[in-house]
């Protein structure tokens, strides 16, 4: 503590003056072309937050257009008509068809919508958000080194992934709109639509890779070489291990999507045929005249070699996260902190080789069927285990319940839901019967929504303060907190029901096709009225959601200018570096290189009597027992 | 702020920053090209029998540019250990080898090896009657008594049913005659003579012409075709072709002569200098008639040159071999940066680290260099 705070009288008004003690850096160099992890991770916390909210607003599109079929949506509905005003395509006789009507969002539309707010979410908002936002701001503090390795490629990174957002956003004002072929890209679909948004769609996302690729290199390249002096690999905090897996799992799982987005880019702009096979017929009575020979299966098997390991991405930075919050707020070690770290080691392992549980309904042999399978079953151990030991914990803990806490307790069950709920997705035999269903979406959002979103939320309650120095409204952050979970849960509850029910996930009129009101002499297999409208409930429930988000908008930027101020750089009593460090740290971090002396969670230790009930990773106190084992020594 | 570990190693991982980096970038590079080189093997043992075009590439070239890229991982080694030695000209001399051996390889890969692909063409035919009359003019009427055992070498293996029939039941028309376009003719009958682009034998002006039957038979527009409920009608209009774009009635075609030349007719348009197929030996003058054929609009299903749309044999061999090409480029540029004075400077000023950059560069290009040797045995010999 003395270390920190000396320094800070010397600056003075730390907290005002951003400028300070770096006059040779202009505006220019601080803020935009930045090389600073601090900086970089701000501006990756800023645009993944934009398009947090931009994949929300087209989802609040979609569920409008199932709730309602073929009415104007409101508010969104004249700006998509203006916005796509232009977007008039010739069909064959030469007439005109806009594809968003009367302020209705059109099939087509709604496929963009979707197509794009799987994408927007996964690639542009929680990935940067929890990996790279987080990632670059706490892991160098956390392991107590200036910068990152790379700091010029850590910028780089940044652009990388901000063009490859512009080539993503610009493809939605195009002629014909942004791709429309699922998040996932199915080919032969995705190679033979001829609008061009799903070709903007594989450059943005070659550029995302990229940016992913040089993220990772540089996380995995601090992590090893600029861990301080003491800081062995069983003293970091968990989150640094998360990032870590995190981190290998980019490297090696994003490259085989960009071989494959490639050869996609190869099938649209060079008319090969790497995902199409022979005699494929786009439409009509004629095949497509391209060579053939080629394998749509080759598609789904490189995208979900990424396609799973990323889902550990979505995952890994949350459940580290939630640990360093619960630990902090239940002012206890983490129980089976090393069994944590090799229960993630192997969960990163087997995140590599469970990817085909997405293709059960793809027609492969029944023999890789049931390798899948029982890889999946056994990646179930280590999750639960890194759950079990949360859910440790808390045992008898003097938990503190302030608004980091709350959304880190409530991601526990949450995440329960949605991992328990996968088993009967990964058996081939259950999952044929839930394939593409309802369920299936209620599942992964489960894990991803009130799973990795409340732990990021959670992140960026607790260390907001360590980035500005003032602390967010406990009130409004509480009303946000009980908001977003009822919400949350009067969303995707009632998508595990539609989903047994058999309700496609892909159908833009929320199943009205499929309904009894529409087919009344088909006795079984319809929907019945009470599934068709809990799309009302779930749309209402998505609406008020975004209105709760309104509470925690309007908090994040009141608070950063009007916030209460903190006192202390260590507001949260945390035993970890980043909160021993002045506040906002400057430039390079430390003041003097850290030194570590002991594992990161060292709350209400009996031996250490310090007057605290924590003791930070670089305090070099002694027990009286351990003075006493030295002295033998 | 200085970033520990920057030039020199640390002690508990024996890695300075920039070693640690380069040996993660290039395992995510093996995880690239191995996605690559997996899904070569999927789509080579999952096509049919008697699709995978073989035996068009020329060995010889790609024995030639293995070589060099060999010898620059070589030659690049020795500007590292000149660098060691503290001996700057020395280093400047076989960086500038590696440049040079560089350039070569990718001047072979972009003005020879591609070019003339993208001038070669197969041809296909409607029925085998056209077929048979087409071969016969190339090949001389014997020809179709015979075996046709020419096409063992670009099909393997020729479908089951073909291996032992009679030559009458070989399905002709779907058996590619390569060669090069050297002119076509008008609808008004007038003869277009299609010559070599600036004066580059291998670099025809029928650069990657393309025709498919099924697309000119329905003359589908270009434009996107939306349906009434506001769906994108999903037909092929977009597609090129170059009999709905040019005004072609039959097209003037020489057999190339590596695939043809057992029948000692040497083809040569004579006053024009036509494509080379890599084939080819030289064009030797001759005595006017047989050389060229012509082959009628009508009679042609598929003409297409040795582009990625030919086949999924090219699909794989132009991504494959561009985007090794792009890291070889991606190498010269880093290699001239470090040739340029500023990189002296750093040199001046720390010599450790400048060193280290070679180092990285080195372990960079022996990584391009191994995927080359990678690729050449799967794209060129087997």
């Amino acid at each position: 503590m003395e270390t920190t705070t000396q320094p800070e009288a010397e600056h003075g008004g730390h907290h005002d003056d951003h400028n300070h003690g770096h006059a040779e850096q202009s505006f220019f160099t601080k803020y935009i072309f930045s090389t600073d992890h601090k900086v970089i991770g701000i501006q990756y916390g800023v645009g993944s937050l934009f398009f947090l909210l931009v994949g929300f607003i087209l989802i609040m599109g979609m569920r409008w257009q199932m709730a309602k079929p073929n009415t104007p949506v409101p508010v969104l509905g004249p700006i998509l008509e203006k916005v796509y005003a232009h977007e008039i395509a010739l069909d064959g006789e030469g007439k005109t068809v806009p594809i968003f009507k009367d302020g209705k969002i059109t099939a087509s539309g709604y496929n963009q919508f979707g197509a794009m707010h799987g994408t927007i979410m996964v690639f542009l908002a929680i990935v940067p958000l929890g990996f790279a936002a987080f990632g670059n701001y706490i892991v160098p503090l956390q392991i107590g080194a200036p910068d990152m390795c790379f700091p010029r490629v850590n910028m780089a990174s940044f652009w990388a992934f901000f063009a490859g957002c512009t080539v993503m956003t610009v493809s939605f004002f195009i002629p014909g709109g942004a791709a429309q072929a699922g998040w996932t890209s199915y080919s032969p679909l995705a190679s033979v639509i001829p609008t061009d948004g799903q070709t903007y769609w594989l450059v943005g996302m070659v550029l995302l890779i990229t940016s992913s690729l040089l993220g990772a290199v540089n996380f995995i390249a601090t992590i090893i070489q600029l861990r301080a002096p003491g800081m062995t690999w069983f003293r970091m905090p968990f989150f640094v291990w998360a990032q870590f897996v995190t981190a290998f799992l980019l490297l090696l799982a994003f490259p085989p999507l960009e071989a494959a987005g490639v050869m996609q880019l190869m099938d649209r702009v060079c008319d090969t045929s790497f995902f199409l096979p022979s005699g494929v017929f786009a439409s009509g009575t004629e095949p497509m005249n391209v060579s053939g020979g080629g394998s749509p299966l080759l598609w789904q098997h490189l995208f979900w070699f990424l396609g799973h390991p990323e889902v550990y991405v979505l995952i890994l930075p949350a459940i580290g996260m939630v640990t360093e919050i619960i630990s902090n707020n239940t002012r206890r070690p983490i129980w089976g902190y090393t069994l944590m770290v090799g229960g993630i080691l192997v969960l990163g392992f087997l995140s590599f080789i469970v990817w085909a549980h997405h293709m059960y309904l793809t027609g492969m042999s029944s023999k890789i069927a049931t390798f899948f399978q029982t890889t999946t079953m056994i990646i179930s151990i280590p999750s639960v285990i890194l759950l079990t030991c949360l859910f440790m914990s808390l045992w008898r803990g003097a938990i503190r319940f302030n608004t980091p806490s709350m959304f880190a307790l409530a991601f526990l069950p949450m995440f329960g839901i949605g991992g328990l709920t996968g088993l009967p997705l990964g058996f081939n035999f259950t999952d044929l019967h839930l394939h593409d269903s309802y369920y299936v979406i209620a599942h992964f959002h489960y894990v991803v929504a009130p799973g990795t979103i409340f732990a990021l939320f959670a992140g960026i309650y607790y260390w907001f303060p360590k980035m500005t120095g003032r602390r967010m409204s406990e009130h409004w952050g509480k009303v946000h907190f009980w908001g977003s979970l009822i919400f949350m849960n009067v969303i995707f509850m009632p998508m595990f029901i539609q989903g047994f029910a058999g309700m496609s996930r892909r159908m833009s009129d929320g199943g009205a096709t499929y309904s009894m009101i529409n087919n009344p002499d088909v006795t079984s297999g319809a929907l019945t009225d009470s599934v068709i409208n809990m799309n009302s409930m779930i749309t209402m429930g998505a609406f008020g959601m975004g209105l709760v988000q309104v509470v925690f908008i309007v908090n994040f930027f009141w608070s950063i200018r009007n916030g209460e101020k903190i006192n202390d750089d260590n507001p949260w009593k945390a035993t970890t570096l980043e909160w021993q460090t002045p506040t906002p740290p400057p430039h390079g971090n430390f003041l003097t290189e850290p030194k570590v002396y002991r594992g990161p969670y060292e709350y209400s230790n009996p031996d250490i009597d310090n007057g605290e009930d924590f003791i930070a990773q670089n305090d070099p106190y002694k027990s009286a027992s351990e003075e006493q084992k030295e002295a033998e020594a | 702020m200085e970033i520990p570990y920057y030039d020199k190693e640390r002690p508990d991982t024996g890695l300075y920053n920039g070693k640690a980096g380069i040996w993660l970038f290039l395992a995510s590079e093996v995880m690239l090209f191995g996605a690559l080189f997996s899904a070569y093997v999927l789509l080579r043992v999952g096509a049919e029998p008697g699709t995978w075009s073989m035996g068009l590439m020329n060995q010889w070239v790609g024995a030639f540019n293995t070589l060099i890229l060999i010898a620059s991982s070589a030659t690049i080694v020795m500007a590292w250990v000149c660098l060691k030695l503290n001996d700057w000209k020395g280093f400047r001399k076989w960086k500038w080898a590696t440049v040079v051996f560089a350039f070569i390889f990718l001047i072979v890969k972009w003005s020879y090896e591609w070019p003339a692909k993208f001038t070669h063409y197969d041809v296909t035919f409607v029925t085998n009657e056209s077929a048979a009359k087409v071969y016969t003019d190339v090949l001389g009427p014997e020809f179709l008594k015979t075996q046709p055992t020419i096409w063992q070498k670009r099909f393997d293996p020729l479908k089951k049913d073909e291996k032992n029939a009679p030559a009458s039941q070989v399905k002709l028309k779907d058996k590619p005659l390569d060669g090069h376009i050297v002119g076509y003719i008008d609808s008004e009958g007038a003869k277009h003579e299609v010559g070599a682009a600036w004066g580059i034998p291998f670099w025809s002006h029928a650069f990657a012409w393309r025709h498919d039957r099924k697309n000119i038979e329905k003359e589908r527009d270009k434009s996107i075709r939306y349906g009434e409920d506001g769906r994108p009608v999903y037909k092929e209009g977009h597609f090129r072709d170059t009999f709905r774009d040019k005004d072609i009635k039959a097209i003037i075609f020489v057999p190339a002569h590596g695939t043809w030349d057992h029948k000692e007719k040497h083809a040569d348009s004579g006053t024009v200098k036509y494509a080379e197929a890599n084939h080819d030996g030289g064009h030797a003058h001759s005595d006017g008639h047989g050389y060229t054929v012509t082959i009628a609009r009508e009679d042609i299903s598929r003409l297409s040159s040795y582009e990625p749309a030919h086949s999924t044999f090219f699909a794989t061999y132009y991504t494959l071999t561009g985007l090794h090409a792009l890291h070889v480029l991606g190498g010269i540029l880093v290699m001239l940066y470090h040739l340029l004075p500023v990189s002296r400077r750093v040199y001046e000023k720390n010599p450790v680290q400048y060193t280290n950059r070679i180092e990285i560069t080195g372990l960079f290009w022996h990584f391009v260099d191994l995927v080359w040797i990678f690729l050449f045995p799967i794209l060129y010999l087997l």
